[in-house]
């Protein structure tokens, strides 16, 4: 990464500053006045337009377990080098949709309930517990990276050994979760 | 097991006092919300209107269904059907995420959605006055005794044998016997419920429809597993077997 190029002020630059900064300052009065005060939504409309854009993340994390699935377990080795991209991308997918949501939460101060707070029969508790483990999926997947960079053998030998079973783990909980979005209506 | 105990809506006895609707304030200790009682709408600070259609008055407030979506669809399962039969709510639980909003086919609960800290508000049955032995508040106000309060089976005979001594009055339909599964609050009324604004439901409970999904889930888990363990297995063989026809 050149130095010199990196805080050169470019057109796109600009918007998507401009963009942070309007949506840093709308969460911030989110989180100090409600969301009565910063959403349109109301007792009428308790879920508004701002969740679908917030689980943009999950489908761009779908290209993730699917060029896993498709290397590892479908054998197709002519893929490999997308692989960590695509891991990468849904890693940040996955994170940004938690986020995200935590900040449409009521009481997002209680968003750690439901690890231990259960209720089997909501669609919701399913999806929930879905996206933590597959989140938990994506970081074993991703951590032989991290290991790398700071040459530490040991532990991504034996993430090599749990890999198939974790790569199957994420496209169960992907197929799990993704498909249940539907039928929480 | 504590008998079950509910509320009976005679639309044809309501003469649209709103006594209810000021006991109900009163009770839960709620702040006027509109100085006309007919023009107003559930709120986080409205637990039960009472609503205009011609010349007829219907209550509105929740139906304690005997097996609710608000119950079934709350992750952290603050929702909770007591034996008497009130829903009630555990705001200690709740984290904001509104799918009980969203579920209720009555389109009971609501939010404050001034508050940082929001609470999910609806009628409670008067839960601590039943403790104490006492009525419903709006019930012991209602002057007509349009609204009555009393045990389930008890109601449920009663409003059945309206229907059949006075048939020319009554539509014949209790509203909340079978209804979403069955509803602790009964209504009886003179026209087609959908009329006086009241939810058309089929009888199945509406937690039915999500666990038809969710039962599946074990099938989904075991035979996909299978499934992929099994593609991988044979997609290496396949490679293998490929790279030794070369070698040879």
């Amino acid at each position: 990464m050149k130095n010199s190029s990196f805080f050169k002020l470019t057109f796109w630059k600009a918007v998507g500053t401009v963009i942070f900064l309007v949506g840093a300052y709308s969460a911030f009065l989110r989180f100090t006045q409600g969301l009565g005060a910063t959403t349109h939504l109301s007792d009428k409309i308790p879920w508004g337009l701002w969740i679908g854009f917030d689980f943009i993340g999950v489908g761009l994390a779908a290209a993730g377990f699917t060029i896993a699935a498709t290397v590892h377990i479908f054998n197709v080795h002519k893929f490999e080098p997308i692989v960590r991209p695509s891991i990468l991308i849904a890693y940040v997918g996955y994170s940004l949709v938690v986020l995200l949501l935590i900040v449409d939460l009521g009481r997002p101060e209680n968003f750690w309930h439901p690890l231990i707070m259960w209720n089997h029969h909501s669609v919701m508790f399913e999806i929930t517990w879905c996206i933590i483990c597959y989140t938990t999926v994506l970081t074993l997947e991703f951590a032989p990276v991290v290991l790398e960079k700071f040459n530490l053998h040991a532990p991504k030998k034996l993430l090599r050994k749990i890999s198939i079973p974790v790569v199957i783990a994420g496209v169960l909980f992907s197929t799990l979760h993704q498909s249940s979005f539907g039928s929480l209506y | 097991m504590a008998r079950k105990r509910g509320m009976l809506f005679d639309v044809t006895m309501c003469v649209g006092c709103g006594e209810c609707y000021l006991a109900c304030k009163a009770q839960n200790n709620l702040p006027e919300t509109n100085d006309d009682f007919l023009k107003d709408h559930l709120s986080n600070n409205t637990f039960t209107v009472v609503e205009q259609y011609g010349d007829y008055y219907a209550r509105k407030m929740c139906m304690h269904c005997n097996e609710p979506a608000c119950v079934s669809v709350c992750l952290v399962g603050a929702f909770t059907k007591t034996e008497e039969g009130a829903v009630l709510y555990d705001y200690d639980k709740c984290i904001g995420c509104r799918y009980c909003m969203q579920a209720c086919p009555h389109r009971i609960p609501r939010y404050e959605w001034g508050s940082t800290s929001p609470k999910v508000r609806k009628c409670i049955l008067c839960h601590e006055r039943l403790a104490k032995g006492e009525p419903t508040a709006c019930s012991e106000a209602c002057p007509t005794e349009a609204t009555k309060f009393g045990y389930l089976d008890e109601l449920k005979e009663e409003a059945l044998q309206r229907i059949k001594d006075n048939p020319d009055t009554y539509y014949p339909h209790v509203y909340g016997l079978e209804d979403g599964g069955g509803t602790s609050i009964l209504v009886l009324s003179p026209v087609p419920f959908d009329q006086l604004g009241y939810a058309s439901l089929a009888k199945e409970p509406l937690p039915s429809y999500t666990q038809k999904a969710m039962e599946k889930i074990p099938a989904v888990v075991t035979v996909g597993g299978v499934f992929l363990g099994g593609m991988y297995w044979l997609t290496k063989r396949k490679n293998q077997i490929a790279k030794e026809e070369k070698n040879k």
